[in-house]
């Protein structure tokens, strides 16, 4: 039920919508109002807001989670980074809760009270787990901030110039805590909730913006106080802007513009996209606004890559990256991941890391909706999945993640209309995709398919083929046989078959036979000579059993005409040896398992080919990184 | 591109493999001197 009182000051009416709202502002004097049971304490005037450009006001009103809310009031904060407003919300069901709105991201939360007793202000370490309403959450943003201004109906006593310690964290399902420290450093609210994409919050009575007068941050043009040169502030939420033609970082929060800090080192390399370039990149709209020189250094070699600051719909930022000519398209992400052993995981993909480094800033030009530092260093962790990387990057305050696409420099040359192309790519970069994994895949797939299609055919051969057994007949050698040579029974050689096969199967045990054989044409009386020594040996030495040979021999006859033939079979033996039971089969020759295994071989060569190929280029690409694949030769030296 | 190769080598592999298997050729056959002989001795012994 919404209570309607007189502003004392000016006796303008002022509305409680909220039960829980203890402050408001007058709108038509800027009294700031303390409810005192029924009366208002005026606490004097509220300062100003600063013009944000935010598209949100009071009165706007969305809907979350199914819930109706309306904006009620603001605080506007200023950090180290920039300004940024915590909407007070107020929802259908009287409940009121938060709206975040920093760098184009907005975050909705509710206050909870949580069983878990947390930290003080000054205990907290970035990066830590905490546990909040039985959630694992990261802290990714530790800072104190202090209120710049208010409007509207809120909750509890602000004024500017009040330092607000607050703590940020995400957890890896999107999801957003703040501990907010204003009241108690001990003792933190809490407040949890998750980011949320404005138009996902289906808006009616927004601000509009274009019925402000051109603001001055609309193309707000002045001379670089160090070197003189025209600058100008064209987009919203610039915080800072980097002179191209002396290095200076500057200060634009304010109309008087001031110099934060000078470029100790030249500008490399001018940008390969012009500032102001305006495109289409994976369909979005952007401008490219800002660009800065970063470097690491690595046992004394400094290693330059460049960032591009774009604008995007909706006061989001993109950033495009440039190294040795391979680009990423980088966003940052609204949540935070864990990293552990050697990899992170995200959206159930596995990225493993590659490599650790500090970078710093070298040089900016244009426009930044952050206020950069030239002298501060952050920690970077990059992890792979071609073409994707995560990257996650680590300052004293913050640690954000973002996530990049590797990009092939034509479409970039076409999303920015670009009438120059790039540089080609040199080298390869950690997230560049492996030319030679899809041809690897495709490859290995049709490896696959010509084996299969061998087995297929020789299985087919087994069961219809031309292999066929012709006779079997039982023999005995001794060593006082007569001289007359041991004949089969004739032999019709099918027609088309050309190869005959011989098979002894003996039960020979200690002992050899040797075959002198010949295979006649009754018809034309031509012969095939073939000799064979068919011997086992077996025993037990040393309490081990050992063989050697076989009981068993096969020969093949080829090349042979049609028709009828005989085998006749001259055996020599020890004089002495026992008499020796055999089976003859002859076949015709059918499908052999060796030429299966020579084909596999010989198909199998292809793939290993494109699997050395993959392999080399990722060889390459680790060994850019804390990882390198460390191959056998490299090993022995 | 070497996909495509490996298409065209892939088949012909496969047609000598089925041309091999269907003649009943293997790698590790131990065959027979192919050269026939005509030998009155054998004509006499089996030739009818």
């Amino acid at each position: 039920m919404a209570r309607l009182a007189r502003c004392p000051s000016c006796g303008a009416p002022v509305e409680f919508k909220s039960v829980a709202s203890v402050l408001a502002v007058c709108d038509y004097c800027q009294s700031t109002l303390l409810q005192d049971g029924e009366a208002l304490q005026n606490l004097g005037k509220m300062a100003a807001l600063v013009e944000d450009r935010s598209p949100l006001q009071r009165g706007a009103e969305g809907r979350w989670r199914g819930r109706q809310f309306g904006l009620i009031g603001r605080i506007q904060l200023n950090w180290d980074q920039g300004l940024w407003n915590e909407w007070h919300i107020l929802f259908d069901d009287m409940k009121s809760g938060w709206l975040s709105e920093a760098n184009g991201e907005y975050v909705v939360s509710e206050a909870k009270r949580v069983s878990e007793a947390l930290p003080a202000f000054d205990q907290l370490e970035l990066g830590r787990l905490y546990m909040i309403d039985g959630r694992a959450f990261t802290l990714t943003n530790l800072l104190t901030a202090t209120c710049v201004s208010g409007e509207g109906e809120l909750p509890f006593k602000v004024g500017a110039g009040y330092p607000a310690p607050v703590a940020d964290l995400r957890d890896d399902n999107g999801a957003f805590a703040t501990l907010d420290y204003s009241d108690d450093p001990a003792k933190p609210l809490v407040f949890i909730g998750e980011p949320v994409a404005f138009k996902s919050l289906a808006w009616a009575n927004l601000r509009d913006l274009s019925a402000l007068p051109q603001p001055t941050l609309k193309a707000r043009s002045f001379a670089c106080p160090t070197c003189g040169a025209p600058l100008q502030v064209a987009h919203e939420k610039i915080e800072t802007v980097g002179c191209g033609s002396c290095g200076a970082v500057l200060d634009t929060r304010n109309e008087k513009v001031a110099q934060i800090a000078q470029a100790q080192r030249q500008l490399l390399a001018a940008p390969l996209i012009a500032l102001g370039s305006k495109g289409t990149l994976q369909g979005e709209a952007v401008e490219v606004i800002g660009y800065m020189s970063r470097s690491t250094e690595s046992e004394g070699i400094h290693y330059y890559w460049r960032e591009y600051v774009l604008a995007a719909p909706e006061g989001r930022f993109v950033w495009l990256t440039e190294y040795d000519g391979h680009w990423n398209v980088a966003r940052v992400l609204s949540r935070t991941l864990r990293a552990g052993a050697g990899q992170v995981r995200m959206d159930g993909a596995d990225f493993k890391h590659f490599s650790s480094y500090q970078a710093s800033v070298d040089y900016v030009i244009g426009e930044f909706p952050w206020r950069v530092t030239l002298d501060e260093t952050a920690t970077i962790h990059d992890y792979v999945l071609p073409p994707r990387m995560l990257s996650q990057e680590v300052t004293p305050n913050e640690q954000t993640w973002s996530l990049c696409d590797y990009i092939e420099p034509g479409e970039i040359v076409a999303a920015f209309g670009l009438k120059t192309a790039l540089p080609p790519p040199r080298g390869v970069y950690a997230n560049q995709i492996n030319p030679h994994e899809e041809n690897h895949r495709r490859t290995c797939s049709r490896f696959w398919k010509f084996s299969l299609a061998a087995t297929a055919i020789y299985i087919l051969l087994l069961i219809i083929g031309p292999g066929s057994n012709l006779t079997t007949q039982p023999v005995s050698y001794g060593p006082n046989d007569d001289d007359e040579p041991k004949l089969t029974r004739e032999i019709p050689l099918p027609k088309g078959a050309r190869r005959l096969e011989v098979s002894h199967s003996t039960n020979l045990s200690n002992n050899w036979v040797g075959l002198n054989m010949t295979l006649v044409n009754k018809d034309t009386g031509e012969a095939w000579q073939a000799y064979r020594e068919i011997s086992r040996y077996e025993g037990v030495d040393g309490g081990e059993s050992w063989s050697e040979g076989s009981r068993d021999d096969e020969v093949i006859f080829t090349d042979l005409p049609p028709g009828t033939y005989v085998l006749a079979e001259e055996p020599e033996m020890d004089p002495l040896a026992p008499r020796v039971g055999a089976e003859i089969k002859i076949a015709t020759a059918g499908p052999r398992w060796s030429s299966l295994l020579l084909a596999v071989i010989f198909l199998m060569l292809f793939p290993i080919w494109t699997r050395m190929r993959k392999g080399g280029f990722e060889v390459t690409r680790w060994a850019e990184s804390d990882h390198p694949i460390v191959t056998s030769g490299e090993d022995d030296e | 591109m070497m996909a495509r190769i490996y298409m065209f080598v892939g088949l012909m592999v496969l047609g000598v493999y089925s041309w091999a298997q269907y003649q009943g050729v293997g790698l590790f056959d131990d065959v027979a001197d192919s050269r026939p002989t005509r030998s009155s001795g054998a004509r006499s012994t089996f030739h009818k």
